[in-house]
């Protein structure tokens, strides 16, 4: 192992001591290479890149300018750029998303908020298939590997309208498309650091004929940078396209993925309790895709999509001591050593998805008209005493929305109906308007209505842990958002967003950490609060980007487990990019999340990551780079229970070849 | 849940059955969609044109083009990008292609074959120097060889030199330029390098040499000034060309042409470090004017 990191550090060093190599290369080959250009790489010498691109909004392209939601697009290359092993790492870096760490190590899971909602308020979506767990409603992205991924979308606040159950925001990955050309093009790359922690991946997309097809296997491991920790996970990926007709495009994607966790020991002691414990967690996922895009007339345009997912999670704990609750009418001991903990469960999930959307462009006007519809079924068994639960739910919802587009205003009015077998059933209506104010300044107004389905979990329980209680209401949102873009100077954008999320119907626990737990709904939950985001030109090769978000928590006390809290992030990222061959990065992330003195948290602090790449070898049609990382800089302690430390300051080296 | 899907796939089935057959385009935009000038040109080729149109990334048309002209009945494909224009070319001389989105024209041999480009010619330039900035009499422009011969018509004025690296850009400005008033530098990608430009800018102000940009950007940065082609305007030149087209006029007979319509960007604060006068008439012309 100390001879891989003598050899990548060697390689390292020959890299950046090799400085002009590109340039020369650059030099000598530039009046082949003009020939060579793209029609991208063209435009470029009028318009710079951020103005170049037309973004996703919901459920169909649209300009930016013309998009009400508060929503921010993360690439590809942002991600390289990270060197980033998770989504989580990701989205740490995205203003106003609030990643909960569950571990804390190479490839632990975390759980995902976003303007202060709860976990399981996000909806988390991979090429439309959602990947929320039946049984509780929160989403884990460890399985998704970022390679696969071409941009992730994420918009803060409920988009319920378009998007069903989501009353916190939706998280949409969106993966890379498959290849056009006959030569196959690609990618590999290798990563390896402390702990035997390693990353290796490969890509390869092209076409044969009418079949673009794009694949992908990775592997990652890790002997765990803290407290007995391990991980591995073996993934596969792959998304074919047939071109069936002049206007009909049929398309299929499987991917799996098996994320194995060992948590190590943890240990709790405080007021409320006394725990020592050892976790282990697995995740496996496979998903199925199938999708026609066709065109009907040259307005019409008609996508089908369905979906098969399976989602197994087993989590294993094992009671290292007794675990003791201390009560205000004296001390339970709720378990003993060598038994298994209660939250020791396998989720085995299994979900059907299909929707079919119409989209009519005409004039002023882009309408959407669609049906979704889900059958899940989760079969959830305890350890602790062994029993199993076997709920189902069968969901259908219609929606449409219009995107009026009047000259520098944008009006977005639209509406969903959802339903499931359970009895519930929801409308979200919601209208946005945009306003190009000036060249360079865009206004955006929305208020919609939002919903959280009750997770099955909670509606059926799981015979001994949870009682059952079909009678849950969905939480409902009444949601205000308004906020400015505007490119300032020529040096700076900034982006403004207020929120104020009023919530009811707010599902708790009515009885704490004694069993059997039963979940209700409980009283208004009221979220508000502000973001700001600014971004500067490159100035000498330098840029900084900086993002602070703020959200205040005010929950009926009455009836809410939860407390009145302010929850706060802050991004700071300064980057170096010679867009030659060198490009440093060291970006630092802030969360203060206000967490109870008795977790034992510690998070007042940045925690600070550096990326440096350097090309080592191009030409036209290949390219090298190495990199290095270097996580928490500064050992900076952040954790929100102190039973899940955080790693300190680690590296990793790597290669990527591009062909 | 059956009875759902079953009415989906019905529903389905139905409007396949049901719906009108696929209304045939009378023309076909090859380009990417994501691309905002993308966007804008093919907004503007829909104000000009009276016929029906229907755009297609390239990756859904590539090997196939000629199956889909075939299937739509189209009488006549625009091209927007090189590789837009690459996959065109195969198609038979029969249809005629129209391009744009490129910043000179192709030497391509193709008949039947026109279209319109990004970069302004060096006249454009030069007439508004002589209207606007009497005090610069010469021009130097620096670019390859292909881009001067198509953009510069030779004249007292104006002095070419062709280069064909970005290292050569420098060399020759530092060798050439201090005789001139002014340095143009045409849009070329491979010769205009962020190192390079450096080089430019620096000398540029040392030397109290104007410089003559392609972009806002450059202006921004310390040009005095840049004309940048409207999308929009290049949209509507090109549907003017593929109407042409549609009334049974060859193509290859209208030269391909630069766009119409150049925005004007202006740094002031360059022209009063160079102690240039720039008259109030030229500023109102100008898209932006910097520092703002």
């Amino acid at each position: 192992m100390k001879r891989s990191i003598i050899l990548l550090s060697l390689l390292l060093v020959s890299a950046f001591c090799r400085p002009g190599t590109l340039q020369a290369a650059d030099n000598g080959n530039a009046a082949a290479s003009y020939s060579i250009t793209t029609t991208k790489e063209d435009m470029l010498l009028f318009w710079e890149e951020k103005d170049l691109y037309v973004q996703t909004a919901t459920r169909n392209e649209k300009l930016l300018s013309q998009t009400a939601e508060n929503m921010v697009v993360v690439t590809s290359k942002d991600i390289e750029e990270m060197n980033a092993h998770s989504v989580d790492e990701v989205l740490n870096r995205v203003t106003g998303v609030y990643v909960d760490p569950q571990g804390q190590d190479f490839g632990s899971a975390s759980l995902l908020h976003i303007q202060g909602s709860a976990d399981r308020h996000v909806l988390v979506m991979l090429d439309g298939v959602v990947l929320n767990f039946l049984d509780g409603g929160q989403a884990i992205t460890r399985a998704i590997p970022v390679s696969i991924i071409e941009r992730i979308e994420i918009i803060k606040g409920p988009a319920s309208s378009a998007w069903g159950s989501s009353l916190g925001g939706v998280i949409n990955i969106i993966t890379k498309q498959t290849g056009d050309t006959g030569r196959p093009t690609g990618m590999a790359s290798v990563a390896y650091g402390k702990k035997d922690s390693q990353d290796y991946s490969g890509q390869l997309a092209g076409a044969a004929g009418r079949l673009g097809y794009y694949l992908y296997a990775g592997r990652q491991a890790s002997d765990g940078l803290k407290n007995s920790r391990f991980f591995e996970d073996n993934s596969v990926y792959a998304k074919l396209k047939f071109r069936a007709s002049a206007d009909t495009t049929i398309g299929f994607s499987i991917g799996s993925s098996r994320p194995d966790y060992n948590a190590g020991i943890a240990s709790l002691h405080n007021s409320l309790i006394d725990i020592d414990l050892s976790s282990k967690s697995l995740i496996s996922q496979l998903f199925m895709t199938l999708s026609l895009d066709t065109k009907i007339t040259p307005e019409l345009a008609m996508n089908v999509h369905l979906s098969d997912y399976r989602q197994k999670f087993s989590q294993v704990a094992l009671l290292l001591s007794d675990y003791i609750y201390h009560s205000p009418t004296g001390d339970l001991t709720l378990g003993h050593a060598g038994d298994y903990y209660k939250g020791s469960f396998i989720s085995d999930e299994k979900t059907r998805m299909g929707n079919v959307r119409f989209v009519w462009d005409h004039g002023i006007h882009t309408v959407i008209l669609g049906l979704d519809t889900s059958h899940g079924e989760l079969e959830k068994t305890n350890n602790v005493p062994p029993a199993t639960v076997n709920p189902s739910i069968d969901k259908w919802a219609v929606f449409v929305n219009d995107t009026v587009k009047l000259g520098r205003l944008t009006i977005i009015p639209g509406i969903r109906f959802d339903h499931d077998n359970s009895g519930l059933s929801f409308t979200s209506p919601s209208i946005g308007v945009t306003c190009k104010i000036s060249e360079r300044t865009i206004a955006r107004a929305s208020v919609a209505r939002g919903f959280n389905s009750p997770p099955l979990g909670s509606r059926y329980g799981d015979s001994f842990s949870t009682e059952t209680n079909p009678d849950l209401k969905m939480e409902s949102v009444w949601s205000y958002q308004a906020g400015l873009e505007s490119n300032i100077t020529d040096y700076v954008w900034m982006k403004a967003t207020a929120f104020y999320h009023n919530m009811k119907n707010e599902i708790i626990t009515t009885r704490g950490d004694i069993l059997p737990n039963r979940y209700a709904n409980g009283g208004r939950v009221k979220r508000h609060g502000v973001e700001l985001e600014a971004e500067t030109a490159p100035i000498y090769n330098i840029s900084v980007k900086a993002g602070a978000a703020y959200a205040h928590i005010n929950p009926d006390l009455a009836t809410s487990k939860s407390f009145e809290r302010d929850l706060s992030s802050y991004v700071l990222s300064i980057k170096y990019d010679d867009k030659k061959s060198f490009m440093a990065q060291l970006s630092g992330y802030r969360i203060l999340w206000g967490s109870l003195p008795d977790d034992g948290a510690k998070y007042d602090n940045f925690i600070w990551d550096l990326n440096v790449m350097k090309n080592i070898y191009k030409t036209e049609e290949t390219n090298a780079a190495v990199f290095l990382t270097v996580h928490n800089l500064f050992s900076g302690p952040y954790y929100n229970l102190s039973a899940t430390p955080n790693p300190g300051i680690w590296s990793e080296a790597g290669i990527r070849f591009r062909f | 849940m059956r009875k759902i899907w079953t009415l989906l796939l019905t529903a389905i089935l139905a409007l396949f059955i049901c719906a009108p057959p696929c209304k045939a385009a009378d023309v076909i935009i090859i380009g990417d969609a994501q691309l905002k000038p993308v966007v804008n040109v093919v907004s503007g080729i829909k104000e000009s044109l009276q016929a029906t149109v229907r755009v297609y990334p390239l990756a859904e048309i590539k090997g196939r083009l000629s199956a889909v002209i075939a299937a739509e009945g189209a009488q006549a494909v625009v091209a927007l990008g090189k590789e837009a224009i690459e996959e065109a070319l195969h198609l038979p001389p029969a249809v005629p292609l129209i391009y744009g989105l490129v910043i000179i024209p192709p030497k391509i041999s193709r008949a039947n074959t026109t279209g319109i480009y990004m970069a302004a010619p060096v006249g454009e330039y030069s007439s508004l120097t002589r209207k606007y900035i009497p005090s610069i009499k010469r021009l130097s422009v620096i670019s390859s060889s292909d881009l001067i011969r198509t953009l510069a018509v030779p004249s007292a004025s104006i002095a070419t030199y062709p280069v064909s690296s970005s290292y050569e850009v420098v060399t020759t400005m530092k060798k050439q330029v201090d005789s001139s008033d002014a340095l143009l530098l045409l849009p070329n990608a491979s010769l205009l390098t962020a190192a390079a430009m450096e080089d430019i800018y620096l000398y540029s102000f040392r030397k109290k040499i104007p410089l003559l940009g392609v972009s806002e950007r450059q202006v921004r940065d310390g040009a005095l000034f840049s004309l940048v082609f409207d999308p929009i305007s290049m949209g509507r030149q090109i549907g003017e060309r593929t109407m042409e087209a549609l009334k049974d006029r060859d193509a290859g007979q209208i030269p391909p042409a630069p766009s119409k319509k150049f925005d004007l960007f202006i740094n002031t604060d360059t022209a009063r470090n160079m102690g240039i006068d720039i008259p109030n008439e030229m500023l109102k012309q100008a898209k932006r004017v910097y520092p703002q």
